[in-house]
């Protein structure tokens, strides 16, 4: 390596200190608390919950046990593939609605961004108001009696629905912001060799959009796979349908400040990192497959 | 069909669309500005097209 000339080291040290208030942040209040919960996914709390009693793999072999935790990972699939592919679908088509010159364009705009706005706990009581089996607004308009939310079966997709409708807002900002990075020249040259609107959508927009809908899909999975406040304001926790729409995250809150357990917590949540990680990494291998950078 | 008539059936076809999402985006709130102004017993009633309570 060359020696770095007292100009360059001067410039590498001023470097480091401006850097140096954001690095220290995220060691104390990031880094930190991700070994201290290393750790104690390896403990079991003490008599009377004080302390943490060191006890090596014991809570990650109680977790690989329990049933619970393979349900609510399947839940959490479960929402996480419904609620991430027809919110991005959606969307998609409501941005290429929405770019087009028309009348009320700003205000379907503000409308379907309505719900990013609100508080998530919020907009979700509202939502188990609604579909309330007796006095629910649904059932009422409908005229049937179904149980939205004490049903096994129909619950989770109840809870994706809300999901949905809280997340086009969002994908269908930054949608939009991509297809205006489209150059106009790519459609105006298919328009002349006579193709129509649908092959223009399927053959220039979504391969130019790739970008924006792999960094949407990439922060819908992860989000998704995160889902806590949903099932827990929407359902009742004594239903029976809860066991099949509880999140990971819900349990992990669940033994660590309700149950007070916080060693096995701890390793729920090792469990839904390593989860989200090796996602995250396949993801990224798939990048180069399908999104095109346009240099 | 005519070039003009043809792209305000497109327009036509696209503020539908856009018009049920929209209503389907708004109703929570609606339900909730309605919720607002009902006293307990109304809001879990069972009819919610109860708009204005009579008696306050």
């Amino acid at each position: 390596m060359r020696k770095k000339t007292v100009r360059e080291r001067s410039e590498a040290r001023w470097g480091l200190l401006f850097i140096a208030p954001t690095i220290l942040g995220l060691i104390i209040l990031n880094f930190y608390p991700i070994l201290q919960t290393v750790y104690l996914s390896f403990c079991k709390t003490g008599d009377f919950g004080l302390g943490n009693v060191f006890t090596g793999f014991d809570n990650y072999i109680r977790l690989f046990q329990d049933k619970e935790i393979w349900q609510s990972l399947i839940n959490t699939f479960k929402y996480a593939a419904v609620q991430v592919s027809f919110s991005i679908a959606i969307s998609l088509v409501l941005a290429v609605f929405l770019n087009r010159k028309m009348k009320g364009r700003t205000i379907y705009r503000i409308i379907y961004f309505l719900p990013m706005v609100c508080a998530p706990a919020a907009v979700a009581m509202v939502w188990k108001w609604m579909f309330n089996q007796d006095y629910g607004l649904l059932n009422h308009v409908f005229g049937t009696h179904i149980q939205f939310v004490t049903d096994a079966r129909i619950a989770w997709i109840c809870v994706a629905v809300v999901g949905i409708w809280s997340s086009i807002g969002y994908n269908m900002v930054l949608l939009l912001g991509g297809i205006q990075d489209i150059p106009k020249d790519y459609y105006e040259a298919t328009t002349i060799d006579g193709a129509t609107g649908i092959r223009c959508f399927f053959h220039i927009t979504i391969p130019l959009l790739s970008p924006t809908l792999f960094f949407i899909i990439q922060t819908g999975i992860i989000g998704a796979l995160q889902l806590f406040d949903l099932p827990y304001m929407i359902m009742d926790k004594n239903s029976r349908a809860f066991k099949y729409v509880e999140s990971v995250t819900y349990l992990f809150y669940n033994y660590s400040f309700a149950k007070s357990e916080r060693g096995y917590g701890a390793a729920i949540v090792i469990l839904m990192l390593l989860v989200i990680s090796i996602i995250t990494f396949i993801l990224q291998k798939t990048e180069k497959k399908w999104v095109f950078y346009n240099e | 069909m005519g070039y003009k008539a043809k792209q305000r059936c497109t327009s036509f076809i696209i503020h539908a669309i856009l018009i049920i999402g929209s209503i389907r985006m708004l109703l929570p709130f609606a339900w909730m500005v309605m919720t607002a102004v009902k006293t307990k017993s109304q809001a879990i009633s069972v009819n919610p097209f109860y708009f204005f309570p009579v008696d306050g």
